[in-house]
């Protein structure tokens, strides 16, 4: 897919680890369309997170290594220093998880907003503040122009929030990543602020890459689906698929553990044990160990992942058969 | 809104200084009670001291009269305290002339080699530890760290003899004793340079200290992941982003150092033969001139009350979250 707005393929990080390189991402590969909302589900610790920072460069560089093509408009990135902050905040932005804490205590907000404009279209500081004051105009801010002038902690975490979207579409991005955008925000202000995420998107016609541990979320605003577990893509569809017909055993247990109006809670699924550590990653399939399906070859040969049905696919001995 | 909020919001900032410099006079009043106590508690009898043991009886009792230590102590606490707002801080007993007159005349001397001594360490420190922090643990950072060490183990009236002994007498840049009450400007300027130096060392090694931490720690916090990924350059991030927030702590390491300077004062005056409030207490210790002695404690408790409002204010300043209330 040439015209993806984003494509990675075989993206791999790993961290060193007591004196070893240990993989928190495994051959990821998946592509975002232009207008289309991908969201990416898992655990704690499934390398969500790592994969969004890999591609946008943010990890620290003494203890991580970056292997693997990402394509952002069509041209591979080279994952130059100079490039990526050049690229970034411009053609790829990013919201955070932690309104509370991810805007400067010490600077203006509308300032904060500004800065991608001066920094990336060279806009004077008067014009790009004008700029700011309708970006946040846009995202819903009441009073934008005497707002801009004041400091995050005059701000709630819903409308910390929609001053870090404003940021990251000032320069309308081709693709924005948004990790765990409303985890931190009360359940009303939820809604609002993925209302207002996909509202942008579509009028912008960017890609929005979605990192969530909710299939909630997921529900309310994704186009397809990818579930990561230990470091790499177990199943990756449509979201009606998804959810009508999962095929790994893990999306199974991820759909089974929403809570529902119609059950007792003594009744919610949780799936046994946890993510296992970078460290301790067990050979063949990773969710083997919590697998109620897995079999001798599950625990020996790790599964890739096989399309089953149109743009549905999974990494399962069991379910996908994959050949490895 | 109603009118009184928009009144507060708009006046703010100097309501903020107002209260702030207002919160100072109960210290500064509980301050001054426990120094009148505590010389009054002083062992020895001062009109004994000035007239020496040949001293008749009757000489002595007419002395005490004249000085009021016969009034009853809460009398001497009322006129003590009358006379400091009107500015009479009694008559020295070694000089015959006015305290406030003789503090007034000394006191520039300290100030200016003590605020020489804060500017040198915070333009050297300051750099030095965001130097630091940008080369952590590579050469740079443990040439700073052991420098700073070295500079914080070093005495002060060593580093001054040192001083001396290197810029005044082996190369004479500078005078050895930077006595000099009259002079030019720049004799003036030229002799407070080694004293300010001897002063600043402790300082510079304390703020690298400071400011190499709290750079780290600010590099770390989420605002400096949001800066790099709108795509600042890595000398804004620095710049603009980190460096603000982390000289906050950094003021506080400066605002308690000032306190502990104005004290090193005593050493430094000394060491280079320095008028100032170092010398005036060394002497006026020694000779038992109690209304001296009590008007420098008086000074050195008002030269930090201020110095804590000021560092106050400076974070208002740095930090719009606490002008707040």
């Amino acid at each position: 897919m040439s015209d993806a707005a984003l494509s990675v393929k075989n993206l791999t990080t790993s961290f060193y680890i007591n004196g070893e390189w240990h993989p928190a991402v495994r051959n990821l590969s998946f592509d975002l369309a232009r207008d289309e909302t991908l969201a990416i589900v898992g655990e704690s610790g499934s390398g969500k997170s790592v994969t969004v920072m890999s591609i946008m460069r943010l990890l620290a560089e003494t203890g991580s290594r970056i292997e693997g093509e990402v394509m952002l408009d069509g041209n591979v990135l080279t994952g130059d220093a100079d490039e990526m902050q050049r690229l970034r905040g411009d053609r790829m932005a990013m919201i955070f998880q932690e309104p509370m804490t991810a805007l400067n205590p010490v600077l203006q907000v509308g300032f904060q907003v500004a800065e991608p404009l001066m920094q990336h279209r060279g806009m004077p500081k008067a014009e790009a503040m004008a700029e700011a004051v309708r970006l946040l105009e846009q995202v819903g801010i009441p009073s934008a122009k005497s707002r801009a002038l004041e400091y995050p902690h005059q701000f709630s975490g819903g409308m910390r929030q929609r001053v870090m979207i404003a940021m990251a579409l000032a320069c309308e991005p081709t693709v924005l990543f948004a990790d765990e955008p409303t985890t931190a925000l009360d359940v009303t202000i939820q809604a609002q602020v993925l209302g207002l995420l996909e509202d942008l998107r579509h009028q912008k016609g960017m890609g929005l890459l979605l990192i969530t541990h909710s299939m909630g979320v997921v529900a309310a605003i994704a186009d397809r689906v990818a579930v990561m577990y230990a470091g790499a893509i177990v199943e990756t569809g449509p979201v009606d698929k998804i959810f009508a017909q999962p095929i790994h055993p893990y999306t199974e247990g991820l759909l089974k553990s929403i809570p529902r109006p119609d059950r007792d809670a003594s009744e919610i699924y949780s799936i046994p044990g946890s993510v296992p550590a970078l460290d301790k990653m067990p050979k063949g399939c990773r969710f083997a160990p919590r697998c109620p399906l897995s079999t001798e070859r599950c625990l020996n040969d790790d599964p890739s992942l096989e399309m089953v049905t149109d743009g549905h696919s999974a990494a399962c001995w069991v379910r996908a058969g994959g050949a490895s | 809104m109603t009118a009184l909020s928009e009144w507060a919001e708009r006046y703010r900032a100097p309501l903020y200084i107002a209260k702030r410099i207002l919160s100072g006079i109960p210290t500064l009043l509980a301050v001054l009670t426990v120094i009148f106590f505590a010389i009054r508690t002083l062992p020895g009898d001062p009109a004994l001291a000035i007239l020496g043991d040949t001293a008749t009886d009757a000489s002595i009792a007419a002395l005490r009269e004249k000085l009021g230590l016969n009034l009853p102590i809460w009398r001497q606490y009322l006129d003590f305290l009358g006379g400091l707002f009107q500015g009479d801080l009694g008559t020295s007993l070694v000089y015959g002339r006015s305290v406030a007159s003789e503090l007034l005349r000394v006191l520039p001397y300290t100030l200016s080699l003590t605020l020489a001594s804060i500017v040198i360490g915070t333009v050297i420190g300051v750099p030095l530890g965001i130097l630091s922090a940008l080369h952590r643990n590579r050469f740079i950072d443990y040439a700073t760290r052991v420098f700073s060490l070295i500079g914080f183990s070093f005495p002060v009236f060593y580093a001054g003899i040192m001083l001396i002994l290197v810029f005044a007498v082996w190369l004479p840049w500078f005078p050895v004793m930077s006595s000099s009450v009259d002079g030019t400007i720049i004799e003036k300027l030229r002799g407070l340079v080694l004293p300010a130096v001897a002063g600043s060392l402790g300082l510079i090694a304390m703020i690298t200290r400071a400011s190499r931490s709290s750079l780290l720690d600010v590099m770390g916090d989420d605002y400096i992941r949001t800066a790099r990924a709108k795509g600042l350059t890595e000398r804004t991030v620095l710049y603009r982003h980190a460096l603000r927030n982390a000289l906050i702590p950094v003021v506080t390491v400066i605002g308690l150092y000032f306190a502990l300077i104005i004290g090193n004062s005593v050493l430094i005056e000394t060491v280079f033969t320095r008028p100032g409030l170092g010398s005036l207490i060394i002497g006026s210790l020694d000779n038992r001139d109690y209304p001296m002695v009590q008007g420098l404690l008086v000074t050195y408790a008002a030269i930090v009350i201020v110095i804590n409002i000021l560092t106050d204010l400076t974070y208002s300043m740095i930090d719009p979250r606490i002008n707040r209330a």
